[in-house]
């Protein structure tokens, strides 16, 4: 394979670090079972990533698994937040690897690796997405997870923050994917608007206004639903106490 | 309860329309997004309103970028392990030819059996070969074969490989008006098995597109 000219490490701009949950992905929490030459790849930081790109085009296997341990995890949390569910999201970052790999060669030295390689998991998100809008309407069904088991004795703070987390995703599920991309993008892995903006392949302007547009839907939705949540829990306390119709009836009512 | 004044108004419009991107530091940060920044804190303390909204929008935001921590059950270093062998096993250490297997599939290979014979098909439709100009066909030129060539030369006999069959001699004819006679090679010279040429029609006629002197001439010289 050719050979390309190598960048100055100064100018290649570093991945943003991610939320906590993606954090980590290069330095101390590396996945177990690798190889020493491969964690030592992977955590070495005067290694960037068009090193071990180049090094993976001359045929050294242990680079491309060093890159995939810098950025499993990133590419497992980014599609996880955009796709909603753990199988699905773990098929999207495993299949963005493999596309990585088959076009290892169309790398361009000149540009960051990681927005090369977020493009390649957005995209596959969000293609996901469309193949099942018309398959599923609404599902929680890894997000009911989050909820800890109510015979378990935990903190009712704790179960109100993993009620809240379900109701997050009840949200970001109706909001429009190109929006979607954007706030999960900035809100929850850091990304500024500058590189959102080339991952999407739109202007930073676009970037700017979808994250404008993400950040007012979202709020309206989640306005909505935690109002509709904290009427629902009034109704049942006035029920129980029995001065008021229970929530059925009173839901009746309404309409 | 005195009427708002709508200058105000105008303003906390203004205000809202900035308020989204405000609650993330995303306002810009070179002069005019500083600015602008700005002038919302400066708003913000004289507005209980635009507080609230503003509050709303980062009570939204604090409750995603919670979401964004929460960890589903199952996903912990294990799962990362197994998913780098996943992509290990698909990639480096895909057995020699998974790659290509991947990207033929058996659906890909359905379809362009269908395309190649839909072209067949096409082309079969399309080509009518009973009309079709065969060399063979196609009325030979009779002219004095021993007549120079444009170039002052003589080619009696043109030694040649025939599409079908073995090696013959075949004989030049002629050329038509001084120069090659019809179109590209096939054209150029009439060629005709000379074992063939007493069966020709167009011997006795004198061709199809030469004259009956033309026609004498080459029986003289056979």
């Amino acid at each position: 394979m050719a050979t390309a000219p190598r960048p100055d490490p100064a100018s290649v701009p570093q991945p943003p670090a991610g939320p906590p949950a993606a954090r980590g992905a290069s330095d101390v929490s590396l996945p177990g079972g690798l190889s020493a030459a491969v964690l030592q790849l992977a955590a070495a930081p005067q290694i960037d990533d068009g090193e071990l790109v180049r090094r993976t085009r001359a045929g050294q296997e242990d680079a491309f698994a060093a890159l995939v341990a810098r950025y499993q995890k990133r590419a497992f949390w980014i599609a996880f937040h955009v796709v909603g569910r753990v199988e699905e999201a773990r098929d999207v970052a495993q299949e963005a690897f493999v596309r990585l790999f088959r076009s290892l060669d169309k790398y361009d030295f000149a540009r960051s690796f990681y927005t090369w390689f977020y493009r390649i998991v957005m995209n596959l998100a969000i293609d996901y997405l469309r193949k099942i809008k018309s398959a599923r309407s609404s599902s929680i069904e890894d997000f009911v997870t989050l909820l800890p088991d109510e015979r378990e004795p935990r903190g009712s703070q704790a179960l109100e923050r993993a009620e809240e987390n379900a109701q997050v995703w009840t949200v970001l599920e109706k909001i429009d994917p190109k929006l979607r991309a954007v706030i999960v993008m900035r809100d929850i892995h850091g990304l500024s608007c500058r590189e959102i903006a080339p991952i999407l392949r739109i202007t930073h302007a676009t970037a700017r206004w979808r994250l404008h547009r993400g950040r007012q839907v979202f709020r309206e939705y989640w306005e909505r639903l935690v109002y509709d949540v904290d009427e629902r829990r009034a109704r049942q306390v006035r029920a129980q106490a029995g001065n008021e119709p229970g929530e059925l009836e009173n839901g009746s009512c309404e309409q | 309860m005195s009427a708002p004044d709508p200058s105000r108004l105008a303003e906390c419009e203004r205000l809202c329309a900035e308020l989204p991107l405000f609650v993330g530091d995303d306002l810009g940060r070179d002069v005019a997004g500083a600015e602008r920044a700005r002038w919302v804190r400066e708003h913000l303390k004289g507005c209980a309103r635009c507080r609230r909204h503003a509050s709303a929008l980062q009570q939204a935001r604090k409750a995603l970028q919670q979401f964004g921590r929460a960890t589903p059950d199952g996903v912990d270093e294990e799962f990362f392990t197994d998913l780098h062998e996943r992509v290990l096993s698909e990639t480096v250490h895909a057995p020699i030819g998974g790659a290509w297997r991947d990207r033929v599939s058996i659906g890909r290979l359905s379809g362009l059996a269908a395309a190649a014979m839909l072209l067949f098909a096409l082309g079969f439709w399309l080509v009518d070969l009973s009309t079709g100009d065969s060399v063979l066909r196609r009325p030979p030129l009779v002219l004095d074969a021993s007549a120079p060539r444009p170039d002052g030369g003589r080619d009696d006999l043109v030694r040649a490989v025939p599409y079908a069959g073995g090696r013959v001699e075949l004989k030049l004819l002629g050329y038509q008006d001084g120069g090659a006679v019809g179109q590209g090679m096939a054209g150029r010279l009439d060629l005709r098995l000379l074992g063939d040429e007493a069966r020709l029609p167009s011997r006795q006629t004198g061709g199809a597109t030469t004259g009956g002197a033309a026609a004498d001439g080459a029986a003289q010289h056979r």
